[in-house]
């Protein structure tokens, strides 16, 4: 059994999943491999302090749901980011703020130290907010998966259920949208970026 | 494809961040897990002798035949199976969610045995020690986003087992203690929705503790009134409705019943005793988990109150929650 473990850690995410069904312990190696992005997730969604309890919630109804998963062969993020989805909008309406967007902005990341950066980043905030707010939840969610959680075009495409080119419309009207309701925007973005930590600003593709 | 960066996706980034992950969060999630595995394993433990049993009944059975088809069709019960199927539909149902102008409607019409004693019939001339009607009504749920519920109820009237039972009644004024024929309407603000778990293991605990333990009924009826509650005319989520279908099917002596439709609605029962008479306890889930109808009788006549076999103590039909606009029936 042991031996099959640690053969286990070189299976897909799907094998993975498949086996668990008989052998449910194979499903802490999903919890392994994607704990971390699941709990940044959460906490870019709902805060550090609630990102917990969401991001536990995602795993368990995973683990729940295991034997339908019908997700990516390689990964199942985009599977538990769906899962994520419905968890973040029953905890914002347990929390009676289903009408606001669950995404958490902080004025103080990454750019403490520059007084500047601050005010830049406190007054596009509520300019941002305010342009995601006017999108549509299917093209806000398709910005968002991209930009932040660091999906590819097939993961955004397999998590939110579309055909990959439909990403790729979504995501230029998003962003058309969000630029035309941010006056300067990319003025203030290169200013905010540059104090971001080294590594942020690498690509994908 | 060109994934292209984009001076919005670098604003997006810059100002949620990369939030910085605690290992104790990470621990804490595989705690979690750990937890479910540990009851998985459990249930699938209480299962196996049980299964073994059937699988060696199955086997003898094959060689009898001989064939295998049995064993293959003994591993799990047609009542289990199906609720499975059911609790699956369950879990892929979208939750109803609704706005603040919104309500979740639920609707039932019920019929209820009632008892009397002689006593309670003042000078009314009886024969019998008990009179013993039913109570038809119907019952409208709204529920608020906000957590308040309105509950009307509409008592329509009594059915007797004979015309003396119906002249007694009438006499005695049970109809004006009944309120035939009228409407109440109840609001109740705020009642503190009931907070059930998911996990199996930690509902099947609650389950237990809610069961009614001086009725005289099996463990088995006590645990079904109980889980049957949670999915009754309440607004509950998917999963919850799937994990409370997953214990039900791992009760002893549930029955499936064929239906023309052999999903919508699934029909079940479990044989029981109260008092010396055997009963029923008959339920329908439709294909994505509602429970659509309930039934208790008893299958022998209850010569204790004059009750004729096939007689109901209760019986409801349910609708399936619908989303309305207004506090009026749609």
């Amino acid at each position: 059994m042991v031996q099959d473990r640690l053969d286990a850690t070189t299976l897909s995410d799907a094998d993975v999943i498949a086996a668990s069904s008989d052998d449910p312990d194979l499903f802490r190696l999903i919890v392994s491999r994607y704990g971390e992005a699941v709990l940044k997730y959460a906490a870019r969604r709902v805060g550090a302090q609630d990102a917990r309890d969401v991001a536990s919630e995602v795993f368990l109804r995973g683990f729940r749901l295991r034997n339908r998963y019908e997700g990516l062969r390689e990964t199942c993020l985009p599977w538990l980011y769906r899962i994520a989805r419905n968890v973040v909008g029953e905890w914002l309406k347990k929390a009676n703020r289903s009408d606001e967007i669950a995404l958490v902005l902080h004025s103080s990341v990454g750019f403490e130290d520059e007084v500047l950066d601050r005010v830049i980043a406190a007054s596009v905030i509520p300019e941002l907010r305010r342009a995601l707010a006017l999108l549509s939840e299917q093209d806000r969610e398709t910005l968002l998966l991209f930009a932040l959680d660091g999906l590819t075009y097939s993961e955004v495409a397999a998590s939110l259920g579309i055909p990959p080119g439909t990403v790729g419309s979504r995501l230029t009207r998003a962003r058309n949208e969000v630029r035309a309701q941010v006056p300067d925007l990319e003025h203030k973005a290169s200013l905010l970026v540059i104090s971001l930590p080294e590594g942020k600003e690498e690509d994908r593709g | 494809m060109a994934e292209d960066r984009h001076p919005v996706d670098e604003l997006l980034r810059a100002l949620a961040g990369d939030p910085q992950v605690d290992p104790a969060d990470l621990a804490h999630i595989q705690g979690r897990i750990d937890a479910a595995i540990k009851t998985e394993k459990k249930v699938r433990q209480r299962r196996r002798p049980r299964t073994r049993v059937l699988m060696w009944a199955a086997a003898v059975a094959a060689v009898i035949v001989g064939t295998s088809v049995i064993l293959q069709t003994a591993r799990v019960s047609p009542a289990a199976a199906t609720l499975e199927e059911i609790a699956r539909a369950a879990e892929a149902t979208d939750p109803l969610t609704i706005t603040d102008a919104e309500f979740l409607y639920t609707r039932s019409e019920t019929q209820a045995r009632s008892v009397v004693p002689k006593a309670g019939l003042g000078d009314v001339p009886y024969e019998r020690d008990s009179l013993v009607y039913l109570l038809s009504s119907t019952r409208e749920t709204w529920f608020g986003s906000d957590g308040t519920v309105q509950i009307r109820t509409t008592v329509h009237d009594a059915s007797f087992l004979t015309d003396e039972d119906e002249a007694a009644y009438y006499a005695a004024g049970l109809d004006q203690q009944d309120n035939l024929a009228t409407t109440e309407t109840l609001t109740v603000s705020d009642p503190g929705r009931e907070e059930w778990p998911t996990d199996p293991g930690q509902l099947d605990q609650t389950i237990r503790t809610r069961m009614a333990e001086d009725r005289g009924l099996p463990e088995t009826v006590e645990y079904l009134a109980v889980a049957l509650n949670i999915i009754r005319e309440v607004y509950i989520t998917p999963e919850l409705r799937a994990a409370t279908l997953r214990l039900i099917a791992n009760l002893d002596g549930l029955n499936h019943e064929p239906t023309d439709s052999e999903i919508d609605p699934a029909a079940f029962h479990i044989d029981y005793t109260d008092q010396g008479i055997l009963s029923r306890f008959t339920f329908r889930i439709d294909g994505q988990g509602y429970l659509r109808f309930e039934e208790r009788l008893n299958l022998e006549a209850d010569t204790r109150f004059g009750v004729p076999a096939h007689t109901p103590t209760f019986r409801a039909e349910y609708t399936r929650p619908t989303i309305a606009g207004s506090l009026q029936t749609p």
